[in-house]
């Protein structure tokens, strides 16, 4: 491979890499909100949570690979406390309550982040066997990010399994359209909400730690992630796994291949397409609602 | 008669800027006065001691909540110090009485809004006597209009864009102590054409609005100035708050570049640099903001090695030239080793230099002006500040160019280095800044005149 | 007594919906709530599954209360619901629209009366058939089906079907019909409701005719065909 065909692959697996971690994001904003017809605007608050949270297993154990798992489901662990305490005795009052109570909540881990952890960048370190670089026909890339498009991969397939080949899975299909009727025909939706809410919350805290190596973990991290995941799923339609999965990647692909031909324009190049989109179909790529 | 004007103007520029460098070359005014330092030992920026009642007030207008509330507290301690320095003094004598001097933090949030309603508070409620500001030159456009509007003193000491002192938006009542944009790009162009005169290939990379812009307009200028042999085999400006810079890495590493210049700041310089370690690159970074040693620390010695920057509180090596410099350096260091607590206990406090020294060093010139003055007038500090000039602790001396406020300064390049290699500058035991990153060891002095503030020329006074 | 709904008071916001409504279903009957549209006859049942929240009065149900629980509550205390629209889940097959309807996940086994999946396509082969497809291609009288069927999945003890025959085709109104009777006969209590009086007439043992938010006549059919003013100012156009 030539140097200038090598440049032109790395940016398409960098775009890859990008597009997965934000997939790992979107999903559970989109699931969410398919599900319980709320935009959790604390979504991107969970992710930044789960980077401190790896920085803090970090510091306390050492182990890269703890922290791989230990802080998704701590985030995990929030996610679910914040559905059963406070999202499920506002759901009552409608949609405004619940968006307003996830402002909320997105603004108390902000401020609870600044009191343990200050306001100043922390910085995760990569475990040994992660650094470094791979040389493949004249290519090299670095370990780490191959390593989080592999793990984005697995969560994506849990997620498949999960969502296609269990019970789980088909009551939450079903209830992305219906959850009134999944009620009805004897389901505890309650409980499945707030399971996805948590499995929602996990995703975001994977993407969390999966980023906290390559970004710095600073308070504005939620913000940094956030708008691009939102992004996403307006694109790709509100509730739409698919949507935001293929939005996603294009999203990445986009900005890594804008960057390269017409870096000018790359800053923009999302808006651009998520505005073509919503003039073709206003429900984003797969959405079915307003 | 037309082409006669032109050709005056010119002129009286010209014989401006000569008169100008004129007493840079002389001594300068007035000098920080070491030997006179007090017992520093009761100062704690967790719990300091404000005076009050009849006091000088200087309100910090900076972010102090926020994703960049440590901003502001790097600026309270700053000037707090030498606030400090000078109460234990006895204080500033003026208009016919002995003042203390009492810093306020005035929390803007970052948002203009919130800076400008702050500001107006800090004038018709707490009656301050200087405006001191602040990251972000969009606020600190607010800080020099709430100044013209109220005719209070502003001093910009963290602000680097030179439109705020053009012919728009200047207001005499503000002065400019820190560097500037266009300079610093200046600055690396001369240093890598002038001094250095090896690398040849340049990539720009800087965040895409009007401050990243300015930062690679300069160093363009300059190259074409100091550096004509040099090629720019790539120039990009990426969104603020990017989350993946690996295809601008992509890039720089297929261009052949020899040095990255770039204008960004943390934490996107933070990120930038991480990346592009772990992407393998090993290229320099010539910057401004790379620096913030909690961060150096996690890049390690390898990483940092080689990051070049342009610095506005430099002076020619060794750091150490004489005891008072020891002695000063030792009161805030021992203080930093054995009392302060979170935030101020990290490796970002450690030393009173860098861009701490030089806020606290554009402070004590404030308040040396103020004394001077002997008056709390803003007319007369303006009179007493325009055309001064005023040494720092190390030898560096700062020059204020009346007809824009600008203020005329070396600078310096500094080379990181491992910490062995630290000790050419850093002269002292344990002789080395940091031993787990690379920092401070050559310096080079870029002259003053060769990076003179750009002027506006449609800045008529 | 299997169902017994008392006095009971539903808002929608300031919108008194239902005014202290009055209703009883007994074991094995076959009860038909009429009356024009808007009158209450949906919110009637969506008060007695939870799905709206009545805010006094009482549900119950074999004797216990079961007012204002959450729907899934009341499905798995006994009652099944099938809603004005379908409501058929449109991304998922015919055969999953069905485990959808099964309690817990789990099959009811070793009761011969019980609904198997085996019963439900005997009584409706059309699902057999269709099993594999998504539910958003089925026909409106197919979607009528499913929803009843997936219902019955659940075994439940009686059946709140709501318009089952709307917006359906001559012809398919008959084998809803139809279907309902069998349902039925095969010993499921039901309570619908139906503003097609030929359709409720002919299936229900008992009526209930519903003026704006309240009762307005109860009794057999052969007593309502004796009152034809009544059907004519709480039913005919």
């Amino acid at each position: 491979m030539d140097s200038t065909t090598a440049m032109y692959v790395a940016q398409g697996i960098h775009g890859l890499a990008y597009g997965m971690i934000l997939f790992l994001v979107a999903s559970g904003l989109t699931m969410i909100f398919g599900m319980m017809g709320i935009l959790n605007l604390a979504h991107a608050a969970f992710f930044m949570l789960s980077a401190y949270f790896s920085y803090q297993a970090l510091a306390m154990t050492g182990n890269y690979w703890i922290a791989l798992l230990a802080a998704p489901l701590a985030t995990a662990v929030v996610g679910v406390l914040v559905e059963r305490f406070l999202l499920r005795k506002v759901h009552a009052f409608g949609h405004v309550g619940e968006l307003l109570l996830t402002v909320g909540v997105s603004l108390v881990i902000l401020d609870a982040v600044k009191a343990f952890w200050g306001t100043e960048s922390l910085y995760v370190d990569l475990p040994e066997s992660l650094k470094g670089l791979i040389h493949v026909g004249g290519l090299e890339y670095p370990v780490y990010r191959l390593f989080v498009i592999g793990l984005a991969l697995v969560v994506l397939f849990i997620m498949a399994f999960l969502l296609y080949r269990t019970r789980l899975g088909m009551v939450v299909r079903a209830a992305v359209s219906d959850a009134d009727m999944v009620n009805a025909l004897g389901i505890n939706v309650p409980l499945v909400f707030m399971l996805v809410f948590g499995i929602g919350t996990w995703m975001a805290g994977v993407a969390g730690v999966a980023i906290a190596p390559i970004l710095t973990v600073f308070p504005g991290l939620a913000d940094q992630m956030g708008m691009d995941a939102f992004l996403v799923v307006v694109t790709g339609g509100f509730g739409s796994l698919s949507g935001a999965f293929i939005i996603s990647l294009v999203f990445g692909e986009l900005s890594s291949y804008g960057v390269q031909f017409i870096s000018a324009l790359a800053p923009v190049l999302m808006f651009v397409l998520m505005a073509i989109i919503l003039v073709i179909k206003p429900t984003g790529l797969f959405g079915e609602r307003e | 008669m037309r082409t006669g004007r032109k050709i005056l103007v010119v002129f009286a520029i010209f014989s401006l800027l000569l008169m100008l460098n004129l007493p840079k070359a002389l001594a300068a005014n007035a000098k920080y006065d070491a030997a006179g330092l007090p017992d520093m030992s009761d100062f704690d920026p967790s719990n300091p001691i404000i005076p009050t009642g009849d006091t000088i007030k200087i309100a910090i207008v900076a972010s102090f909540s926020g994703p960049a509330a440590i901003v502001g507290e790097i600026y309270f301690i700053s000037v707090q110090w030498a606030a400090h320095d000078i109460n234990k003094r006895g204080g500033i004598l003026v208009d016919g009485k002995r003042k203390k001097i009492q810093v306020i933090r005035a929390d803007t949030q970052s948002k203009p809004a919130v800076a400008k309603k702050v500001c107006e508070r800090m004038i018709l409620k707490e009656h301050v006597n200087v405006l001191w500001g602040t990251n972000g030159s969009h606020i600190m456009k607010v800080i020099n209009q709430v100044a013209k509007k109220y005719g209070v003193i502003a001093q910009c000491a963290a602000a680097l864009s030179d439109e705020l002192y053009d012919a728009r938006n200047f207001t005499r009542y503000s002065f400019m102590t820190s560097f500037q944009t266009n300079q610093i790009g200046r600055a690396a162009a001369y240093y890598y054409g002038q001094i250095r005169k090896k690398e040849k290939k340049f990539y720009i990379l800087c965040q895409d609005y009007l401050f990243g812009h300015s930062m690679a307009e300069g160093f363009k200028e300059g190259l074409k100035l100091y550096y004509p042999q040099a090629q720019l085999v790539g120039e990009d400006y990426h969104k603020l708050f990017l989350t993946d810079f690996a295809p601008y890495l992509t890039k720089i590493k297929a261009s052949g570049a020899e040095v990255v210049y770039t204008g960004d700041w943390i934490p996107d310089a933070a990120n930038l640099l991480v990346q592009a370690r772990q992407a393998g690159i090993k290229l320099p970074f010539a910057n401004i903001f790379l620096d913030e040693p909690n961060f150096l620390h996690k890049v390690g010695v390898e990483g940092t090695k080689g990051l070049l920057n342009i610095s506005q509180f430099g002076a020619p090596n060794p750091l150490f030239k004489n005891d008072l410099q020891i002695k000063f350096y030792k009161a805030w260091n021992d203080l930093w080793k054995t009392k302060w607590k979170a935030p101020f206990n990290t490796y970002l406090f450690k030393h009173p230099l860098g861009n701490i020294g030089s806020y606290m060093f554009q402070t004590y010139w404030l308040l040396s002006v103020i004394e001077r003055a002997g008056s709390l007038d803003p007319e007369k500090i303006i009179k007493q500040w325009e055309g001064d000039s005023y040494e720092y602790i190390s030898g560096k001396v700062m020059t204020m160019r009346p007809v824009d406020h600008k203020a005329i300064q070396d600078l310096h390049a500094f080379e990181y280095v491992p910490p062995a290699e630290q000790k050419q500058s850093f002269n002292i035991p344990p002789y080395s800044y940091f031993t787990g990153c690379s920092n401070t060891g050559p310096i080079s002095t870029i002259p003053a005149e060769k990076i003179m503030p750009k002027l506006d020329p449609k800045l008529k006074r | 007594m299997l169902l017994e709904v008392k006095d009971l008071n539903t808002y929608y916001g300031s919108s008194h919906a239902l005014q202290g409504m009055n209703l009883q279903v007994d074991e094995g009957e076959l009860v038909a709530l009429l009356g024009r549209n808007g009158m209450g006859k949906s919110t009637t049942l969506k008060s007695i599954m939870g799905l709206v929240k009545p805010r006094s009065g009482s549900v119950k149900f074999r004797g216990v209360d079961i007012t204002g629980l959450a729907p899934f509550k009341v499905a798995r205390a006994g009652i099944g619901y099938v809603p004005e629209e379908r409501r058929i889940f449109p991304t998922l097959t015919v055969f999953d629209n069905l485990m959808m309807g099964v309690k817990r996940g789990k099959m009811v086994t070793g009761d011969p009366d019980a609904w198997t999946l085996e019963k439900i396509y005997s009584h409706f082969p059309v699902l057999e058939k269709r099993r594999r497809q998504k539910g958003h291609t089925l026909s409106g009288g197919e979607q009528q089906m499913l929803a009843i069927a997936r219902t019955l999945m659940g075994n439940p003890e009686l059946l709140l079907v709501d318009e089952p025959t709307e917006g359906l085709a001559p012809l398919m109104v008959k084998e809803v019909r139809d279907m309902l009777a069998d349902v039925h006969k095969a010993g499921v209590s039901t309570l619908f409701v139906e503003h097609n009086l030929k359709v409720a007439m002919s299936l229900a043992q008992r009526l209930y005719l519903m003026g704006k938010a309240h009762l307005a006549f109860t009794g057999t059919v052969e007593e309502l065909d004796a009152q034809p003013e009544i059907r004519e100012k709480y039913l005919e156009v």
